[in-house]
């Protein structure tokens, strides 16, 4: 069973960043495959992407995703973050989108996608003796456009050698067609059919909450990765590695 | 003036010269490497830097060789660094022009609390069609309208982080939403500005903490540092208050032959194979194949530029027109000598190097140096292991290091 762990950053105050890391930390030597990092409420001391940049630094296998606003702001800005999140954590990081229901939601998710699709496998391959460091007819532009989001691209920065970031949706958001866009969906429960997202009680709930005043919402079971069947494969503990490959995801992305 | 030297690290992939991926000293087998990054900002900070400085250009850069600049986030790797370092700086840059300021003001606000209060902010308007594109634009804005969407930029930005009850209402941002995270470590981060525009230099007088400035001569730079230091006085701000740090790009050897060398191997592995005179036909928004090449430039053909930068195309203009340069010169020129154009370098070993720096220093054309390293790691390693001892000898630099609190506390006023 592969578990990721939902966790709102409400720390406050200067050392909110030690105390998020004693959490994790727990989690990480606990065999957790990822944290999610959610916003936090009231007024928190730290958002979710740049947290997971400085975490990824300071921890060594759990994978860290995190959340950024979906059809918020640009694409563009969403796609490179995270892309350069992955770089950060070298293939150990991805994206926790939650949608918040609204019509485009899944273009720009998909958008996000398509950008970080734009460079083929191998199109960087600096060569000192011809000069030649990248290889722009491997480098495309997205085409069409997406009539909301005009994003020509291709993103500036070229992806890890692992693929790109992990994207887990929040299945609870209920978004149209999040499943197509998304790598991993996290369910309530099993789905009774993967292309719709149950609602039962959440398993397998462990309490890590409390921890100087960092709440943790508990375990959740993931529910199954996209093209790879109805369910992820039963794994007892964390795995090591890129976390594309550990979720089982691993097709380049079109 | 300070009374001793600030030192800012410019960070990037291989360094700022063109040529430097090519070198046998660089390390091409994984790019970007964070960790390289990383090493880098450690080693400037023992050294005693204050600062270092993550350029950002949200396009990709067409054409064979690599990027000069910074291809991640520099939010994401300030943040990285941040937590890699203890005392240092982090300069991040953002685009003023393509972002919603509540998104850059709350992850601002986190990863100032992430370094302990250590970011600084560099606000600059993006140049460029292409980088329009990737934004829902076909073309940019105007250039006085960039500049002026920079300053509500930064308007929205601070109201959000002050707490203002309706945080902004302007022509470009609206802004209603108060920040949903804690404001930063210290109510806002340094701000920093570059450009040197007259637009570009109002903006830094009414906001700036540091200005990070080129120089190619010392005239020029003197006639810069005492324009913006007036400029700053006139928006009620305390002169002191605002440091200057100006670009230099040290080529180090052990010896001045060993400094020029290195110059003179990278400017040959960046010229090797290129198309100069297709890159100045785009620097002038003007097709120069068709002329001849040992001919003079064709001022007189040379339309107004419309999407370029103007600041780039304008200097070779400059210096066609000043040195009586041939198209083959002139690309020649804009090709290999980006540094050189845009920045004052210096090369040799350290003692002659620091020689230049002591000249610049004393000219009153500074508050701090900006190291635009020509190829990294390998300059700031010989930085940090010749070129600082022999500044501290002579008194241009503290002998220990005094770090971000100490630059903040330094004339502090508050933007207004």
């Amino acid at each position: 069973m592969h578990t990721i762990v939902l966790l709102p950053l409400d720390a406050t105050g200067n050392d909110a960043l030690s105390v998020t890391l004693d959490v994790v930390r727990v989690l990480e030597d606990s065999g957790v495959d990822a944290v999610a990092l959610l916003p936090g409420s009231g007024l928190p001391a730290l958002e979710p992407v740049t947290t997971a940049a400085a975490l990824a630094r300071l921890t060594g296998r759990i994978g860290l995703l995190a959340a950024d606003p979906v059809a918020a702001g640009f694409p563009y800005n969403t796609a490179r973050r995270l892309a350069s999140l992955d770089h950060v954590g070298d293939g150990r990081t991805g994206w926790f989108a939650a949608g918040d229901g609204g019509a485009h939601d899944a273009a720009f998710v998909g958008v996000v996608r398509d950008l970080w699709g734009t460079w083929e496998p191998g199109a960087q391959h600096p060569d000192k003796a011809t000069g030649d460091f990248h290889d722009d007819t491997r480098i495309h532009r997205i085409d069409p456009v997406d009539p909301h989001y005009r994003v020509h691209g291709p993103l500036d920065t070229p992806p890890t050698g692992w693929g790109a970031p992990l994207l887990v949706a929040d299945g609870r958001s209920r978004v149209p067609g999040w499943a197509d866009v998304a790598d991993v969906v996290v369910v309530d429960g099993e789905p009774a059919d993967p292309r719709e997202f149950g609602v039962v009680p959440a398993a397998d709930v462990a309490a890590y909450g409390g921890s100087r005043g960092v709440a943790v919402e508990g375990l959740l079971d993931l529910a199954w990765a996209k093209g790879f069947g109805a369910a992820v494969a039963s794994v007892a503990g964390g795995g090591q590695g890129p976390l594309r490959a550990r979720f089982e995801v691993s097709e380049v992305l079109s | 003036m300070s009374e001793k030297a600030w030192l800012s690290l410019n960070l990037s992939e291989f360094g700022r010269h063109s040529g430097g991926w090519r070198h046998p000293a660089s390390d091409v087998s994984k790019v970007p490497d964070i960790d390289t990054y990383v090493r880098n900002a450690r080693r400037a900070e023992a050294a005693g830097f204050d600062l270092v400085f993550i350029a950002d250009t949200p396009v990709h850069a067409r054409g064979r060789v690599s990027n000069t600049n910074t291809r991640v986030d520099p939010l994401e790797l300030a943040a990285a660094l941040a937590a890699s370092t203890e005392r240092l700086g982090i300069v991040a840059t953002v685009s003023s022009s393509y972002n919603d300021p509540f998104d850059v003001a709350r992850r601002v606000a986190s990863v100032d609390r992430i370094s302990g209060g250590r970011l600084a902010l560099n606000v600059v308007a993006s140049t460029g069609d292409t980088v329009a594109q990737n934004f829902g634009r076909d073309t940019q804005l105007p250039h006085e309208d960039r500049y002026v969407m920079s300053n509500e930029f930064l308007e929205a930005l601070t109201a959000l982080w002050d707490g203002t009850r309706v945080a902004h209402e302007g022509r470009w941002f609206t802004e209603h939403r108060p920040l949903d995270v804690a404001p930063p470590v210290h109510g806002r981060p340094l701000l920093v500005q570059a450009g040197s525009s007259n637009e570009g230099r109002n903006i830094a007088a009414r906001w700036a903490d540091a200005i990070y400035a080129g120089g190619s001569s010392i005239e020029r730079a003197q006639e810069y540092y005492s324009d913006v230091k007036s400029r700053v006085a006139a928006a009620g701000r305390e002169p002191d208050s605002v440091k200057i740090l100006l670009g230099i790009a040290p080529f180090l050897g052990l010896t001045d032959a060993e400094g020029q060398g290195l110059q003179g191997v990278l400017d040959d592995l960046h010229l090797d194979g290129a198309d100069t005179i297709g890159r100045l036909s785009s620097i002038f928004e003007h097709d120069l194949s068709a002329y001849d090449p040992d001919g003079p430039v064709p001022f007189e053909d040379l339309p107004e530029i419309r999407s370029a930068s103007v600041s780039l195309s304008g200097l070779f203009k400059r210096i066609a027109a000043e040195e009586g340069l041939t198209i083959r010169q002139t690309a020649r020129q804009a090709y290999a000598g980006g540094l050189q154009n845009m920045q004052w370098t210096a090369a040799g070993t350290a003692t002659t190097v620091a020689d230049e720096m002591q000249r610049w220093w004393e000219a009153g054309t500074l508050d701090g140096f900006a190291v635009v390293a020509p190829i990294l790691p390998k300059t700031i390693d010989d930085v940090a292991d010749h070129l600082v001892p022999e500044l501290r000898r002579r008194g241009i630099v503290p002998e220990e290091p005094r770090g971000i609190e100490e630059f903040r506390a330094a004339g502090r006023t508050l933007a207004v």
